[in-house]
């Protein structure tokens, strides 16, 4: 599961442009990750410019 | 508001607005949605663009100038300086991308399409056989359906409007630039160059750059290939650098910003649907300038678009010209760019090192961008020719 800590995101787009599913949206100050579509490849972690995106297991 | 449109253009930047723009003035029904508050903002860019490529698709309005560019100097991992300088005073400006931006969507507006701002759109609707035919949107908190005979998908580095029609958008993480940056004032800098800092220190894969936007402020940002931001982190980069150079500089603002370093997609057209500019990834690979070739790509765009709306085919085989269009005019020097790019990606330090020598050895005045990069792509000889016809003229 991706984890966001939300007020350190710029809603800049990097991370949505390399998602390989389409599941990250964004619409001005807000930021959701469909979680059921996601197939935590981890590279919109990896690409964030700002590290907002944590990986964590779910429970 | 209506809801039946030749052309509804998602995404207001200058792409969205150059293809809005040529659509309506050759005679299409056009509406703009841009999902932000305000168009132009926020500045998520350097904006640096070279003046003949501006001058040939806009007259250019003095609001829009920050600074006019002399020269370049490129910096290599040890400190080398290598200075390119042009020929012509004004050879690249600086813009001020609020007003520019703003000002083409409103010549867009003026040539008769419709602009709304926070208008999110998050789907688009197919006809039977399969043709995109209109948007869903969220205009002004409201949800509504609107239908078109034509989407075109300026939607910037996302890019997630050609993705809904089932184009292949997404960036491999070596083709995304990782970037922030800082608008730093109080800091003393030549008004007249732009600087550039390769190398690992500050962006594996990519570069620092300097513009300088008078008054004593700079755009400083950085990116670094998507492949190497686990090594080092945009931000963190960025702040190392201010720290040491610019301690006690403000900063006015700060941004994140993702750039597509690609070459255009294979496929930028589907029935009912086209890509434009960083959503087609029209960005060049080398610079990361999207600006100019963006607002090229959707003029280019435009045009096919209202051709198709006159002659009621909406097509892929019909919008394919634009493609076509976009090939002779830019698309073929962005391949070469872009295997170019991917050979500066193997370059090491002592790389850049040794071609900073060999470039500041140059005489200044014999020395030009097209020479600096034949000296880059020296131990690779077959990228010679793309270097000089990618090159020739800078
Ligand atoms: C840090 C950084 C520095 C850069 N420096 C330079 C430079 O110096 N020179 C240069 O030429 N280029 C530079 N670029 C690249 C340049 O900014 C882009 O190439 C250019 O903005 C592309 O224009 P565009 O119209 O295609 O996209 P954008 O300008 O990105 O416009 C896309 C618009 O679509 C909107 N949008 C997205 N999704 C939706 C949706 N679903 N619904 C409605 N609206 C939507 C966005 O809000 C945005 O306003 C830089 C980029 C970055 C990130
Ligand atoms: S890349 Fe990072 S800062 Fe940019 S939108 Fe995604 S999570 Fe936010
Ligand atoms: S982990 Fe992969 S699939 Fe999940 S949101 Fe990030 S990029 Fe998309």
């Amino acid at each position: 599961m991706i984890y966001i800590k939300e007020n350190l995101c710029d809603f800049c787009g990097t991370c949505v442009s390399v998602c390989p599913v389409n599941c990250i949206e964004l619409f001005e100050a807000k930021i959701e990750i469909d979680n059921e579509k996601c197939i935590d490849c981890n590279l919109c972690v990896k690409v964030c410019p700002l590290d907002v995106l944590e990986v964590k297991d779910e429970k | 508001m209506k809801s039946n449109w030749d052309v509804i253009v998602v995404g207001g930047g200058p792409a969205g607005s150059m293809s809005a723009l040529h659509s309506a003035k050759y005679g299409a029904s056009v509406l703009m949605l841009e999902k932000d508050r305000e168009i132009g903002v926020p500045v998520r860019c350097a904006e640096g663009v070279g003046v003949v490529g501006l001058q040939k698709l806009i007259k250019v309005d003095e609001r829009w100038i920050k600074t006019k560019i002399d020269k370049i100097d490129i910096i290599s991992p040890n400190n080398t300086s290598v200075k390119v300088k042009f020929d012509t005073k004004d050879n690249g400006y600086i813009l001020d991308r609020r007003i520019f931006d703003n000002d083409l969507a409103l010549l867009a507006s003026q040539a008769g399409v419709t602009v709304k701002t926070k208008s999110y759109v998050h789907g688009l609707t197919f006809s039977e056989n399969g043709s995109v035919n209109g948007v869903k949107a969220n205009i002004l908190g409201k949800e509504v359906n609107l239908s078109s005979k034509i989407v075109i998908g300026a939607d910037g580095v996302e890019s997630r409007i050609g993705r809904f029609a089932g184009l292949k958008t997404a960036l491999k993480i070596r083709d995304i630039g990782s970037g922030v940056q800082a608008v730093v004032s109080g800091i003393d800098i030549d008004q007249n160059t732009m600087k550039f800092y390769v190398g690992e220190k500050y962006a594996p894969g990519g570069y620092l750059w300097i513009f300088p936007k008078g008054n004593n402020i700079a755009n400083i940002g950085l990116g670094i290939s998507g492949n190497r931001c686990d090594i080092k982190k945009p931000k963190d980069s960025l702040e190392k650098f201010l720290s040491k150079h610019f301690p006690n500089g403000s900063i006015l603002n700060y941004v994140a910003g993702g750039i597509p370093l690609a070459k255009t997609l294979d496929k930028i057209v589907t029935d009912g649907l086209v890509l434009v500019g960083d959503a087609a990834r029209t960005v060049n690979p080398i610079s990361g300038g999207g600006i100019v070739s963006g607002m090229n790509n959707g003029k280019l765009a435009g045009i096919r678009v209202a051709e198709a709306i006159k002659e009621n085919n909406f097509t892929e085989k019909f919008l394919k010209k634009y493609k076509d269009d976009w090939y002779k005019a830019d698309g073929k020097n962005h391949e070469r760019l872009y295997k170019i790019k991917n050979f500066i990606l193997s370059l090491t330090d002592n790389d850049f090192d040794h071609i900073a020598k060999k470039a500041s050895a140059i005489p200044i005045e014999k020395r030009s961008v097209l020479k600096v990069f034949k000296i880059v792509v020296w131990r690779k000889p077959s990228l010679v020719l793309d270097v000089v016809k990618a090159f020739s003229g800078f």
